[in-house]
């Protein structure tokens, strides 16, 4: 019971997240939200009963492909669609 | 108007897909032959207690080997890419760090390698392996680079380092030809269950991988940061 | 009851699937289309590894010698694959993410309808 409690927590915040990318203009906010859509997605591979894949995708996922993200657009405009 | 078409068309691929999912999956039981097969046999031929690790490094080795070349490639093209644009680079230069950078960075770097060191190690006894660890101790080598922007680290004993992990894990499993006419067949005994000499050649093929996954990716964010 | 668990992580992931390629196609910028498919991997590696959810398995992928008999575990095939795949999707990012830099340090603008027409 309380595992579907935290489920649809968890579904609202993801969601929500995905419409604020597609309407936002910044691209720094839109690489916040893959970063927290990343974290997320770990959390629910722990419900799912998968640790393996929850370490893989907290640490590559959310940690180095945010970074190399954040890295590149420091190097372009930052701003307009 | 255009973004209205496209929204309506996606909500309703997405209700298909629902309701497609729904008529197909059936979550009572294990359905497919393949996992009955690895659970079942899973003690009798290699002892050890993480069974996603003998089916990443055994029973789907190939798939394994296929990803370490695919890694390679991604570092290897955009070395390439880097070395082509020459000076017209776009880039402003980032901002020297901070003090609380550059302070905290000395103390954290030894636990985080620490750390790394023991999810590689453990693979095989309990979740962690190669690619996790790595991941981890590449991310602790970035915060070593970003608080000071000289520290270097060599080039060629990195490169030589990442080349000699890859070259023992092929050699590895040609021994597995040369003695059973398998690739990357489990040659050694089978130890204890759960102590860390366990699982023949397991634990040696997947600290390989850690050595190399952690100079791969410190490779590839220390190109972006630094082009 | 029983399976409304299940239908909560096959629903977000078929949401971030739809939704992450509804961003890749809509956006003019390129470096928000790369960001709509890394969020399309990442539904999609949500939908591989509930697909292999066994409703009441207690044990996760871990085996203890004298319980192995009688409990029902999930399948682990599916999270070695997605475990491979999650190291793949960063590798197609970085190289991605550098052709869209090469193409802004050529043409001046992220703009994914420049032509040499409207140049000048």
């Amino acid at each position: 019971m309380i595992e579907i409690i935290i489920m649809c927590i968890l579904s609202i915040v993801s969601i929500g997240t995905l419409c604020f990318i597609c309407v936002n203009r910044d691209l720094i906010t839109a690489a916040v939200g893959t970063t927290l859509i990343s974290l997320i997605a770990s959390i629910m591979f722990v419900i799912m009963r998968a640790p393996d894949v929850a370490m893989t995708e907290a640490s590559i996922g959310a940690a180095l492909s945010g970074a190399i993200i954040i890295g590149i657009i420091i190097k372009v405009r930052r701003r307009d669609r | 108007m255009k973004r209205f078409v496209a929204v309506i068309i996606f909500a309703f691929l997405s209700i298909l897909l629902m309701i497609f999912m729904f008529e197909i999956s059936d979550f009572s039981h294990l359905s497919s032959g393949n996992a009955s097969f690895v659970l079942s046999r899973n003690l009798s031929d290699f002892n050890i207690p993480n069974i996603v690790t003998s089916v990443v490094t055994q029973y789907r080795g190939y798939d394994t080997i296929g990803e370490i070349t695919i890694l390679f490639l991604a570092v290897t093209g955009i070395y390439m890419l880097i070395s082509a644009m020459g000076l017209k680079s776009t880039g402003k230069l980032l901002e020297p760090a901070g003090n609380i950078v550059k302070s905290a960075s000395i103390i954290l770097f030894p636990i985080i390698m620490i750390f790394g060191i023991y999810i590689i190690v453990n693979g095989h006894l309990s979740p962690g392996g190669g690619f996790q660890g790595g991941a981890v101790i590449g991310s602790g080598m970035l915060l070593l680079f970003l608080s000071d922007r000289r520290r270097e680290i060599s080039s060629r004993a990195s490169h030589a380092v990442e080349s000699m992990a890859v070259i023992i894990i092929l050699l590895i499993g040609l021994i597995g030809i040369y003695t059973a006419n398998i690739f990357l067949v489990n040659f050694m005994g089978t130890g204890m269950f759960s102590s860390i000499i366990s699982g023949g050649i397991i634990p040696i093929i997947y600290s390989l991988i850690g050595i190399k996954v952690t100079v791969e990716f410190f490779h590839l964010t220390e190109h972006i940061l630094r082009s | 009851m029983q399976n409304t668990l299940n239908i909560l992580f096959l629903v977000n992931g078929i949401i971030l699937l739809t939704g992450g390629i509804m961003i890749a196609l809509i956006s003019r910028n390129i470096i928000k289309m790369i960001i709509g498919f890394v969020i399309a991997q990442t539904g999609v590696n949500i939908l591989i590894v509930a697909s292999g959810y066994v409703i009441g398995g207690k044990a996760p992928v871990l085996s203890r010698y004298q319980q192995l008999a009688g409990t029902v575990s999930c399948d682990p095939i599916p999270q070695a694959l997605v475990l491979t795949s999650i190291v793949i999707g960063i590798a197609t990012t970085a190289l991605f993410l550098f052709f869209a830099l090469r193409f802004y340090s050529d043409k001046g603008t992220l703009n994914r309808d420049y032509t040499e027409d409207n140049d000048d």
